[in-house]
């Protein structure tokens, strides 16, 4: 119980750090006394528009996308045995990505609604692809890796040719595939939160089964639990989850395996524990990444996916190398 | 009883196994032995339905039974495991009784805690509950999983060389053991330990040339059968 009321402490004070950061620090100053009238639309309508429409989003998105990202990974990791789980590396963010680029270029001309829409539907169909080519014969932990980080390879194949195609502008592309939290509108975000909330209700209401996946087909049938209907079916809220993530932000790489295993690392084995708590890391790790991402070079921004990216990958050696 | 009448199996037109009849009683150790590739694993994965039937059939006390209820009945340890990753022995243990009681969580009864704590003293466990499974050597490894089975109870074990990485003393110790448990359960392990087999079977099945070739008491010459 001390751990946990520590714990809570430690998150509470560092999220709310994280998001004094975003609200006050950028390129317009903002001071204590105007954010309060800026926040009962008193203040300048500029000021007014700068925390409602610029700043106070970006808080949000930030901590869906990430709470989104990290609970993927860790329901891949249990689910598919392997430590390498992520909703990126598996390709199943692959779907969502190409239909990010097929709107960024106007090839479709969709509302945000239907982007999400569509995101999640081409994130469940990659999903279902791979795991039906996964597990034609027996369920193996590696082919399943190998034929996810296939698949997203050639889905980010697809979604660079079609930008390119249509020559949509660096900055652009870069914000669909490093990931980017800049000037996104609150209509963009909103049709995120549903498939949010239903992708965590559904994941965490059947966590307790997952403890059982990491035990092998075989002893899985003989306590009496068909294994690859769990399978398929976390990898199909895996895929609501982050496709609708990537609905908004683009593809934010190594988030979902970085949060997983922090989480992990943390609340030990059950993977209850780890899931409820890989949202709180991956909101943390999304938050500080995005205020370095528009802070380091003021007031130009690198992706956000690029910042995980460049912090992330230390952290994972320094991980793999202490605790794998 | 389970009953096994005229199984054969093919695997990619290779015939392994020929019109096999066989009864497994519902106590005593049986110990099925052979050669390298001469199907036992075969055998025992057909019963438990890790394999399709092809030709044959399976009986339980004389009547038909599907496969989710006939595996229900078996408690079965193929011969690759996987590590579960990151769990104790105790929190592996558990598993053993996994239900779907409870909403967020199985619910281990005082029933499922006491066949679990049973099977910790009669595996040797007590001091094991709290270490990473994955950190234990193969032989502590397979007494875990021996104590899985026996934790969950069922009226067979059928272990595909299941105790091969233990040394001499805890090979006798668990051959002791499943002997022991066999008294109300029926208790079949593949092997190719003749020495034990000899000491502890009640009943033992060479499989030869896709046939059961004998079927009877452990005797000293079993080696010039196989």
């Amino acid at each position: 119980m001390n751990k946990f009321i520590t714990l809570s402490i430690t998150i509470i004070l560092l999220g709310l750090l994280g998001i004094l950061l975003g609200v006050f620090i950028g390129p317009s100053k903002i001071g204590a006394g105007e954010f309060i009238d800026a926040i009962m639309f008193k203040s300048s309508v500029a000021n007014n528009t700068i925390i409602w429409d610029i700043r106070l989003p970006r808080i949000f998105i930030a901590i869906s996308v990430g709470s989104s990202f990290a609970v993927a990974g860790v329901i891949l990791q249990t689910t598919t045995r392997n430590p390498l789980g992520d909703p990126q590396l598996f390709g199943i963010t692959g779907g969502a990505l190409i239909v990010q680029a097929l709107i960024i270029t106007g090839l479709i001309d969709a509302t945000p609604w239907l982007n999400t829409i569509l995101s999640v539907l081409a994130s469940i169909i990659c999903s279902i692809l791979i795991y039906i080519f996964a597990s034609r014969e027996t369920f193996k932990p590696a082919t399943l890796a190998l034929i996810g980080f296939s698949v997203g390879a050639m889905c980010l194949a697809i979604s660079t040719g079609i930008m390119a195609y249509q020559r949509v502008f660096t900055q652009q592309a870069l914000g669909v595939i490093g990931g980017s939290t800049a000037n996104i509108a609150w209509s963009s975000y909103i049709p995120m939160i549903p498939f949010m909330f239903i992708g965590l209700f559904f994941i965490l209401s059947i966590s307790y089964r997952l403890n059982i996946l990491s035990l092998g087909n075989t002893i899985i049938r003989n306590v009496g639990v068909n294994p690859n209907r769990i399978r398929l079916l976390s990898m199909i809220f895996a895929g609501v989850l982050s496709g609708s993530a990537v609905s908004v932000v683009g593809t934010v790489g190594l988030l979902g395996l970085i949060a997983a295993h922090i989480s992990r690392i943390i609340m030990g084995n059950d993977v209850r524990k780890v899931v409820v708590f890989a949202i709180p890391v991956g909101s943390l790790l999304m938050l500080y990444a995005d205020q370095i991402s528009r802070l380091i070079f003021m007031p130009n921004e690198v992706p956000v996916g690029l910042v995980i990216s460049i912090i992330g990958a230390p952290i994972m050696i320094y991980l793999a190398w202490r605790h794998l | 009883m389970i009953s096994i009448n005229n199984l054969s199996f093919n695997y990619e037109e290779v015939n392994i196994l020929d019109s096999i009849d066989l009864i497994i009683k519902n106590n005593g150790l049986t110990c099925l032995v052979g050669g390298n590739g001469v199907g036992k694993s075969t055998l025992l994965n057909l019963i438990v339905g890790e394999l399709e039937l092809q030709v044959g059939a399976i009986h339980y006390n004389d009547k038909n039974i599907n496969k989710s209820d006939l595996l229900s009945k078996i408690s079965y340890l193929p011969s690759v495991l996987y590590d579960p990753l990151y769990i104790t022995v105790q929190e592996l243990l558990n598993l053993s009784r996994f239900n779907n009681k409870g909403f967020l969580n199985f619910k281990l009864e005082s029933e499922d805690k006491k066949k679990i704590q049973f099977s910790i003293e009669k595996c040797g466990l007590q001091n094991y509950s709290n270490r990473i499974f994955s950190s234990l050597s193969s032989g502590e490894k397979q007494k875990v999983w021996l104590a899985f089975c026996i934790a969950q109870d069922k009226n067979f074990i059928f272990l595909d060389e299941a105790l091969n990485n233990l040394d001499y003393d805890n090979k006798d110790i668990f051959f002791n053991l499943l002997k022991e448990i066999s008294i109300n359960k029926g208790v079949l392990i593949s092997t190719h330990n003749i020495d034990m087999v000899i000491k502890y079977a009640d009943r033992v099945l060479v499989l030869k040339d896709k046939k059961i070739v004998y079927d009877g008491l452990p005797k000293e010459d079993l080696y010039k059968i196989i």
